[in-house]
């Protein structure tokens, strides 16, 4: 008997080549690449349930501006000059008017001409407003 | 002492958003139209007024007209929110709101998309106070989202 002695059995898929007196099986392996994902959690209101509707958290954006947090609305140098301006500029007026303390007072009733004979509740005319769903 | 004068000794300041100012002329286009039921006419009576009152503000001391610098995503969703919660609410009338006539009217009665952005818009703000004639913002007085706003309604 020789002295060959079987050193490992083929496989089906197995390719056997004979070099040099030598014989060589290469065999197929199949590899799997694993890539990495960079999970970010992300904090979500809490859900509903069926009958109650929970208290929302606030969620994770909502938040004051920035510039408004540190803005006192109450201080009189808060400035408002563009936004007057522009109104002013809408309305057709050519120049500010100017500001008068009791001018405020006048507010109330200034609208009666429109409101004609009838009382008019107008709470309820601005809820009806919005309540126009289109 | 009533609200205006508050105002008006400083003991308020008003911030008067274009929410407001847009809500206002809405009301007005809607009455004019009723009042005239002219088209025409009711647009130079809407404009007329409008102007009227603008003026008035413009020239009233203790009144700002500012908008928080908030994106529409931190003013729509937390309205959304609000609006979600607080969607429970009914009146019924027994007369037609439009011609008056006997009627069983049903109607929702809570706060609507408007009313929440209001409120966002004040939180926003940094208001010390909601001041409202419409009772419906009673249910925001607790209300977690809007805190430390004060919600006041003038009866």
């Amino acid at each position: 008997m020789s002295d060959l002695k079987v050193v490992e059995v083929t496989q089906p898929n197995d390719v056997v080549q004979i070099k040099e007196e030598k014989i060589i099986v290469l065999r197929k392996k199949t590899i799997t690449v694993q890539e990495e994902y960079h999970v970010q959690t992300i904090e979500e209101p809490i859900g509903l349930t069926d009958n109650n509707v929970v208290a929302l958290d606030k969620p994770a954006f909502f938040s004051k501006a920035k510039p408004m947090e540190n803005e006192n609305l109450a201080d009189s140098s808060v400035d408002d000059l563009e936004e007057r301006k522009e109104l002013a500029r809408i309305i057709g007026l050519t120049h500010l008017p100017d500001k008068r303390p009791d001018s405020i007072q006048t507010i109330s009733g200034i609208f009666d001409e429109i409101a004609g004979k009838e009382e008019i509740d107008t709470t309820q005319l601005v809820k009806d407003l919005r309540r126009r769903c289109k | 002492m009533n609200i205006f004068q508050k105002v008006q000794n400083g003991q308020y300041t008003v911030i008067v958003t274009h929410h407001v100012l847009n809500e206002i002329f809405d009301v007005l286009k809607k009455q004019a139209v009723v009042a005239t039921k002219h088209e025409v006419w009711a647009e130079r009576q809407t404009k007329q007024l409008y102007s009227q009152f603008t003026t008035t503000l413009l020239s009233s001391t203790n009144v700002l007209i500012k908008d928080p610098n908030i994106s529409a995503k931190n003013l729509y969703s937390p309205a959304f929110s609000l609006l979600y919660k607080y969607s429970k609410g009914i009146e019924f009338a027994f007369s037609c709101p439009v011609c008056h006539s006997t009627f069983n009217f049903v109607d929702s009665d809570t706060i609507f998309r408007d009313d929440a952005v209001h409120a966002i818009l004040a939180w926003a703000l940094n208001c010390d106070e909601f001041i409202t004639f419409d009772a419906d913002f009673y249910q925001l007085s607790n209300e977690p989202l809007i805190q430390p706003l004060k919600i006041s309604v003038i009866p």
